[in-house]
């Protein structure tokens, strides 16, 4: 190597080592100045990126499939200050599409970022697909053909974005609203079926995720199980019938509020609940103010004093522990005395030498008042008790009350309680705990536990119910008997509650209305009306109560002709054939079998 | 040279000078020259290099691979959620289209109403079975253990075998094999 060689490479060397030593001292000063925290800050914020899961909530349908409550695509809109051009155009927009306030909107879009913020405001929720369309739009009408805005800048969207995600349907609209209950804002459910199966069908809201940037880092999203879905046992077409047929019993009787429910008394399915007032809970926070103390969400689980039809059962305890017959004779003298008080009938007449059934049939306070002190207190409320008043029925739906049955150990329970509670005063109960207490006179002796859901499905697998028993309050003969003795004191009465071609069983119920201060008030009444068809072979049990109706304040009146317009439709949606036609049948089938026996 | 070399005796000086430079001559010959040393490093260094080089480039491989198959997992993810919303969303707008008082409006308009009391006629269809409730999955069961099964291979003799082909032809989806 020559001098000049030499020389050449030591200045590169040297060049190389001042390189090398600068780099090393800027990778040193990059990691200890005042800006390291601040980068480790940035550098955190870019490292994940922030999503939200929403799992999809369990759908609801009745029995057939059609969908009763499901879930629809609705949009987050929010603002990335970050990407704002024109804070005018988004305020313009948002509010001529969403109906926002102008001014808050140009706040919001027109505010500085502060140093590591993420810039993004959530500025409107639930927003419909169709609003989305129209604000895209109006972007690329934008994009096509630039406008100035009044601050003399370019209109542009940019830095409006929107995030899809999924929220509670009620197709049907207000259609068994009162059963299926509502999903509030915050994704929990509240009344009905929705409250009651809020864990099962969803979780309560959306999960934030915390995606990696990185490309590299794969990490599996949580897996948010999906709600189950539930099958109900209620016939969208009964509903949807039930609830026609009480609206306008409602209207035409003017009652405040009411309930119609249906059940298959073989097996305890609930075919249809109506309850009226009724919301569309697509909007229940502007409807939810129809309710208040006496129109409950859902009145067919709400208790109340039900008057004359409480009558079924206290004859039902008479029969069964055999302190009376259908044949015991009674002579009505107008009054009974009992416990330091004096029962009346309802129209304050004697109604002279009744048998059990006449009693039935004019319903008569004073003779059910004597059969209830033939049976003394123990054995009537071990009957009712039996008959599971005073206990909630497990149906299933948030909000059931229990009613209140006195004991004789209640401080409250005095003498007198016996006579009234057997003619359905001084007692409360839900309709629904009225028809689990019928059916075991429907269904030979044996008492159903009324049921709303038929199935729950994970999507691998369904779950079917089936029907439960809550043991035989009385037995099968007297079941019998009872119910031949209401369908011959419907039949008598030539109540409105008949139905042509069907024998029918049932009773009527008027219950004054107790106001504190006041007593009971006796233009202020609760309608009822229990019955079931066809007698020799139920398939139906009806319920029906109408609160303070102003028209008539008799159960008579105004419940019983309800009861026959739903069993007319019932009769037909649930393909029954008239008596006539099932006799028929019965003797078509026995032929058959009889030639074979011979 | 090599002719001198023969007359040489092994225990004189000059024959130990000659065994000596034989010697060096011999090391010499079967030692590294500097230059096949340098190459030698350089080579090494070269193959460390290229090593290395092979490494980087199949992590970088495999990484890239990966970084890939993870964007294509996060995509597919989000299109699942997405079809997913989509789906739920048009359940719902079919049933709004189906919902009861869309249906009672459209038959109305067609001319219908809903058949009363009197309107029905009773027949006896033997063996009508009524439409039962929805199943949106399959019912649960209890799982039944396959039962162990002897293919006919190992129990059938030749001849039964012959009988089968010959009466019970093999079945194909669309009926018998021709």
């Amino acid at each position: 190597m020559n001098e000049k060689d030499f020389w050449r490479y030591t200045v590169l060397g040297v060049i190389f080592v001042f390189a090398g030593v600068f780099l090393v001292f800027r990778m040193f000063s990059l990691q200890v100045n005042d800006y390291v925290d601040v980068f480790h800050e940035q550098e955190e914020n870019y490292l994940v990126s922030q999503k939200i899961i929403y799992p999809e909530r369990g759908k609801i349908v009745d029995r057939w499939g059609h969908l009763l409550a499901g879930n629809q695509k609705v949009y987050e809109v929010k603002i990335n200050l970050h990407e704002v051009e024109n804070p005018e155009t988004l305020a313009l927009v948002l509010s001529g599409v969403l109906g926002r306030n102008f001014d808050e909107i140009y706040e919001i879009a027109n505010q500085k970022t502060k140093e590591g913020d993420s810039g993004i405001i959530i500025v409107d929720n639930y927003v419909t697909p169709e609003m989305i369309n129209q604000i895209e739009e109006i972007r690329e009408e934008l994009e096509v053909s630039p406008q100035k805005g009044s601050n003399g800048i370019t209109h542009s969207l940019k830095g409006l974005e929107y995030n899809a995600l999924l929220f509670r349907s009620y197709p049907e609209k207000d259609l068994a609203s009162n059963i299926l209950g509502f999903v509030n804002y915050e994704y929990k459910g509240y009344f009905g079926i929705e409250g009651y199966y809020n864990q099962i069908l969803g979780h309560e809201g959306p999960e934030w995720f915390e995606e990696p940037t990185d490309p590299r880092q794969v990490v599996n999203m949580p897996e948010l199980p999906k709600g189950a879905s539930l099958v109900l046992t209620i016939d969208r077409e009964i509903q949807a019938s039930t609830e026609s047929i009480l609206d306008a019993a409602i209207k035409s009787s003017g009652a405040n509020a009411g309930t119609i429910v249906v059940m298959d008394p073989r097996t305890g399915e609930i075919l249809a609940m109506a309850s009226s007032p009724r919301i569309d809970v697509n909007n229940f926070s502007e409807e939810l103010g129809s309710f208040d103390k006496e129109k409950k969400f859902n009145m067919a689980i709400h208790s109340y004093e039900p008057g004359s039809v409480f009558k079924i059962f206290t004859m039902a305890a008479g029969l069964d522990s055999g302190a009376v017959e259908p044949d015991t004779s009674f002579i009505d003298n107008g009054f009974f005395e009992y416990g330091g008080v004096t029962i009346y009938n309802w129209d304050r007449g004697a109604w002279g030498p009744q048998d059990m059934t006449g009693c039935l049939q004019h319903s008569l306070n004073v003779c059910l008042a004597w059969v209830a002190s033939e049976l003394g207190e123990g054995r009537f409320y071990d009957y009712m008790q039996r008959f599971g008043f005073g206990h909630i029925t497990g149906i299933g739906l948030a909000g059931e009350e229990a009613g209140r049955l006195k004991r004789m150990t209640d401080d409250d329970w005095y003498s007198a309680d016996l006579a009234t509670n057997a003619f359905g005063q001084g007692v409360l109960v839900t309709p629904i705990q009225m028809l689990m207490a019928a059916s075991a006179i429907a269904n030979d002796g044996q008492m159903v536990v009324p049921w709303i859901i038929y199935a729950v499905s994970d999507g691998e697998s369904q779950y079917v119910s089936s029907p439960q028993y809550a043991g035989n309050p009385i037995s099968a003969e007297t079941a019998h008997t009872l119910s031949l003795m209401l369908t011959k004191s419907l039949e008598k009465e030539a109540s409105s509650a008949l139905v042509p071609g069907y024998k029918v069983a049932g009773k009527t119920g008027t219950a004054e209305i107790s106001i504190p201060g006041k007593g009971y008030v006796s233009n202020l009444t609760n309608a009822s009306f229990l019955g079931w068809g066809p007698t020799d072979d139920p398939q139906f049990m009806v319920y029906v109560w109408l609160q303070k109706p102003t028209s008539s304040p008799w159960g008579s009146v105004v419940a019983a002709p309800v009861f026959s317009q739903v069993a007319r439709r019932l009769v037909v949606m649930l393909n029954i054939p008239p008596d006539d036609v099932h006799l028929q049948i019965g003797q078509m089938e026995e032929k058959p079998s009889s030639a074979t026996g011979n | 040279m090599i002719k001198t070399e023969r007359f040489f005796d092994k225990g004189s000086v000059d024959g130990k000078n000659y065994m000596k430079k034989k010697r060096q001559r011999f090391i010499q010959a079967y030692s590294q020259t500097p230059w096949r040393k340098q190459l030698q490093v350089i080579g090494l260094f070269l193959v460390f290099i290229v090593f290395s080089a092979l490494i980087a480039g199949i992590y970088l491989d495999v990484s890239s691979r990966m970084a890939e198959v993870g964007r294509t997992i996060q995509q597919m993810q989000d299109r699942i959620l997405v079809l997913e919303r989509e789906n739920a969303d048009l359940e719902s707008q079919v049933a709004k289209q189906m919902s009861y008082e869309e249906i009672s409006k459209r038959a109305e308009e067609l001319g219908f109403h809903p058949y009363g009391i009197r309107d029905s006629i009773y027949i006896v269809v033997p063996g009508y079975v009524d439409r039962q409730p929805i199943q949106l999955a399959p019912t649960r069961q209890s799982k039944q253990l396959p039962k162990p099964m002897i293919e006919p291979e190992f129990t059938q003799t030749l001849v039964d075998w012959l009988r089968e082909k010959i009466y019970y032809p093999p079945r194909t989806v669309t009926g018998i094999s021709q």
